[in-house]
């Protein structure tokens, strides 16, 4: 078969893209057509590997078998050789150099890729005063890598599977065999070959894929930081990582993992617990504080002692809401606020705060329109809201946040109450892959106590959380 | 059908129509609450303390007050006239003094007690006393120095007197009302006077002079018998029944003798009575002392002058005492302490006999030893006086 109609079939295939570069070399009697995506390949190296070792095996004269030769003489760590043409539009795409050969039915494969990606940096949505620093990127192999150099053990396994009919992206999962569950390895897998669509892009994307139903707080932790993903697997979790995202799922998630930080690990255990406390409470008040605020003021004013109910009374005098319909306008213009000051570039970040702070701040207590303990209370439930890192579980908050405030407004505290219990059930229902969202405290398991709300000193801890995993339980001796 | 369950039950709840539902800048938040008697009719009066936000204040809790009153046959009909002024609805959750006048209280507390026990809004644990020789509208009015609610004003006066002086005692009401309802106690209660003019001090601009002309007192106790009031204890009997009753910790006393006046600051005092048999009682009063004044010399150094000077100390609580009992017994014979409900408590048959003659025959006949055991523990930082150095 003629190399050069073989080649320009892929071309027309490939709707005559301009970025497809080819070249032509004879030798002997028999053409070749070298070719590339300019796009995704690397220039220079395609150059100086290929075309100038092919050249100077030329001018030696030692091709008898071109194919042989090219396939046996050219430096490149990872060579293939194949025969189906459909599979080219991905290799081209992934960054690979194609060698057609005349009167041969096989083509060269040669990995010639792009660095088309950021270096390793710190993370941003995670930063960390004390451990390291780095974090992942959207390079799937550079990802693995930083895995691989904090773990070294021939037991870390990983799976990989391509999802997506058009973007074809890797996805791995990655655990401990040794350790891991593997029932939830293969039920992960499962679910995972079961996705038909069109393109993955972030591994957010497989998350409903994954879940059998949707909760409010997120069942699943997801992290750009390696040593979160190291120590979960260290103790016995399951990591699906995705291709061109530098964040990974973690599974099973329970409650106190949003607690917990990379740090606790790496600070004095005391500390830790004692931040461990303050973290707990600042759940509460960010869910409890505004609707507790409402149901007191409208409802069950007599729990106030004297000079605070005074207080309060004489700071609601003149605003023209009432006092549910004042918390739910001040918290949606804070998430508002948040809203744009995440999209909004860093150098209008300044502006944002001043229109922020003074604005809706002391202008709209000035003017009358809302009292400023809701400001107060709004700002208490916002900044408790933030001590927390993960984006979904921040979310989730906001949203039972809300079911409170109506609760409270309908009902007073005896609602707060109520949504209180319904909060309690359903965090106690929920799930991740088997394991109960609220342990160790529901169902509780003493000795889990020490990696929980308190953290023993290191060389106390000796074995792995038994929620998590049943198989080799010891971690040290 | 799950979901048309879970529609059933929410719907319950939002029909209520918000039950209860008030915000606060409609309600008109009651802290004081006076109950006056005049021609027949009640004169309720009620201290209103969210009136408005002090302009010129810059702290933004502060707040001036309003007094609205209104007459009728019952408290009820009064409180009516004052929702018809008032143009927020009134709240008594927050009630935290209530006055009665003395002719109320002469003409007997039960029959005006109901109204504040049965409102489920009210908490029942204010402070409860009487105002003497003027209407307790006026001590409602007054606006006192270094509180910014007049109210808190007079409990916190209620408080500290009752805990460093012995002088009242703080009863809350829901006390009160029980003490009136148990055999064989008879209650007693704190009292207010306005020293000045009254007029004048219902000005806000009363306090902008440093010496005040017209200020709350407090007086001597009111003395009940059932539920009706007959006399005031003189100042040194507030203390002793205060003391006698248990219901003080501590006392500043001075003590003559001779040429030598010692001032003691009586602390951890606690008074224990048994009850011998129905016609004997004893009470030990037992607590620590400490020197605050000697104005002659005297060695304290010496372990003898200190114990001379502690059974002198002893002795004279001891008479003062014993002559409070004999007036509370013989004089007004009121058994404010209590004896009655122990006979009741320890001979339940007998008392059925003595219960109707209880107060007048049977009380001033009872047989009561007084004990005493202060002790000296601090002559505080001088060990000599000063008297003595030079």
């Amino acid at each position: 078969m003629n190399s050069k109609d073989r080649f320009l079939k892929i071309k027309e295939r490939l709707g005559d893209c301009p970025d497809l570069k080819f070249r032509n070399i004879r030798i002997g009697k028999k053409n070749s057509v070298v070719f590339f995506l300019e796009s995704t390949s690397n220039g220079s190296t395609i150059s100086q590997f290929i075309i100038d070792d092919i050249n100077d095996k030329l001018e030696k004269g030692i091709f008898c078998d071109f194919f042989d030769a090219v396939k046996n003489e050219i430096a490149n760590s990872s060579l293939t050789t194949m025969e189906d043409d459909n599979a080219i539009p991905f290799y081209l795409s992934s960054g690979f150099t194609i060698i057609f050969i005349d009167d041969e039915k096989q083509f060269i494969l040669l990995e010639t890729k792009a660095d088309l990606d950021r270096g390793v940096a710190t993370s941003e949505s995670e930063p960390s005063l004390r451990g390291p620093k780095d974090s992942f990127t959207e390079n799937y192999a550079k990802n693995i890598g930083l895995i691989r150099k904090r773990i070294k053990d021939e037991n870390l396994w990983f799976k990989e599977l391509k999802i997506g009919r058009r973007t074809r992206t890797k996805v791995a999962i990655s655990y401990i065999k040794d350790i891991a569950d593997e029932k939830i390895v293969k039920d992960v897998k499962k679910r995972l070959q079961k996705i038909d669509i069109d393109g993955i892009l972030e591994s957010g994307n497989l998350r409903s894929y994954l879940l059998d139903k949707d909760a409010a707080f997120p069942q699943m932790q997801s992290t750009e930081r390696p040593d979160t993903v190291c120590q979960a697997l260290l103790d016995g979790k399951i990591i699906i990582m995705v291709e061109n995202t530098p964040f990974t799922l973690i599974i099973p998630t329970v409650f106190v993992d949003y607690i917990h930080t990379p740090e606790d690990y790496y600070q004095k255990p005391l500390n830790v617990s004692f931040t461990r406390i303050l973290k707990i409470c600042a759940f509460f008040i960010t869910i409890f504080t505004p609707a507790i605020y409402i149901g007191v003021v409208t409802f069950n004013q007599t729990v106030v002692p004297d000079e605070l109910l005074i207080s309060l009374a004489v700071q609601r005098e003149g605003v023209p809401f009432p006092t549910a319909f004042e918390i739910i306008l001040l918290m949606m213009v804070f998430e508002i606020l948040r809203e744009s000051d995440i999209r909004m570039p860093t150098n209008s970040g300044t502006t944002m705060s001043i229109v922020g702070a003074l604005v809706l701040g002391q202008a709209a207590v000035d003017a009358g329109i809302v009292s400023p303990i809701a400001v107060i209370v709004v700002a208490i439930t916002s900044i408790c809201s933030l001590i927390f890192t993960d984006i979904d579980f921040i979310n989730g908050i906001r949203l039972w946040r809300l079911l409170f405030i109506f609760a409270a407004s309908f009902l007073g505290l005896i609602g707060v109450l109520l949504a209180a219990l319904l909060l309690l059930f359903k965090l106690c229902d929920l799930k991740s892959y088997g394991t109960d969202f609220l342990s160790p405290f529901a169902p509780l398991n003493i000795k889990d106590q020490k990696d929980s709300l308190i953290l023993f000193p290191l060389n106390k801890i000796f074995k792995r959380p038994s929620y998590i995993t049943d198989k080799n339980k010891r971690r040290q001796s | 059908m799950k979901k048309l369950l879970i529609i059933l039950l929410i719907i319950p709840f939002l029909m209520t129509g918000c039950w209860n539902y008030s915000e606060l800048n409609t309600v008109a938040i009651v802290t004081g609450f006076s109950v006056d008697y005049k021609n027949d009719e009640y004169e309720v009066s009620m201290l209103i303390a969210n009136s408005k936000k002090n302009e010129s204040s810059s702290k933004e809790g502060e707040s001036q007050t309003t007094v609205y009153s209104g007459t009728g046959k019952t408290l009820s009909d009064a409180i009516k006239e004052i929702e018809r002024k008032s143009p927020k609805s009134i709240y008594i959750g927050h009630l935290s003094v209530v006055v009665i006048s003395e002719d109320v209280a002469k003409k007997g507390i039960l029959e005006m007690s109901d109204l504040l026990l049965r409102s489920a809004e009210s908490r029942k644990k204010f402070y409860f006393l009487q105002a003497r020789d003027t209407s307790a509208k006026d001590i409602l009015s007054l606006v006192m120095p270094l509180e910014s609610f007049p109210s808190h004003g007079i409990a916190a006066l209620l408080k500290t007197t009752s805990e460093a002086q012995a002088i009242t005692t703080t009863v809350p009401y829901s006390y009160f009302i029980t003490d009136v309802l148990k055999p064989g106690v008879n209650p007693v209660l704190p009292t207010v006077e306005i020293i000045g003019n009254a007029d004048e001090g219902r000005k806000s601009s009363s306090l902008e002079t440093t010496k005040i002309k017209t200020y709350l007192k407090v007086s001597d106790l009111a003395i009940f018998k059932d539920d009706k009031f007959i006399n005031y204890a003189e100042n040194d009997d507030s203390q002793m029944i205060n003391i006698l009753n248990g219901n003080t910790n501590s006392l500043l006393t001075t003590i003559d003798n001779d040429n030598l006046s010692i001032g003691f600051n009586l602390t951890a005092l606690k008074s224990d009575t048994k009850l011998i048999d129905p016609a004997n009682i004893k009470i030990k009063v037992t607590g620590k002392a400490d020197i605050r004044e000697i104005n002659n010399k005297i060695n304290l150094e010496e372990s003898k002058t200190v114990d001379e000077i502690q059974n002198i100390l002893n002795k004279n609580l001891k008479g003062r005492l014993k002559d409070t009992l004999d007036t509370v017994q013989h004089q007004y014979k009121t058994d404010v302490f209590g004896y009655g409900n122990m006979i009741y408590k320890k001979y339940p048959k007998l008392w059925k006999q003595l219960e109707n003659n209880w107060d007048d025959t049977y009380f001033p006949k009872i047989n009561v030893s007084i004990e005493t055991d202060i002790k000296i523990v601090s002559t505080g930082s001088l060990k000599q006086t000063i008297k003595e150095v030079k």
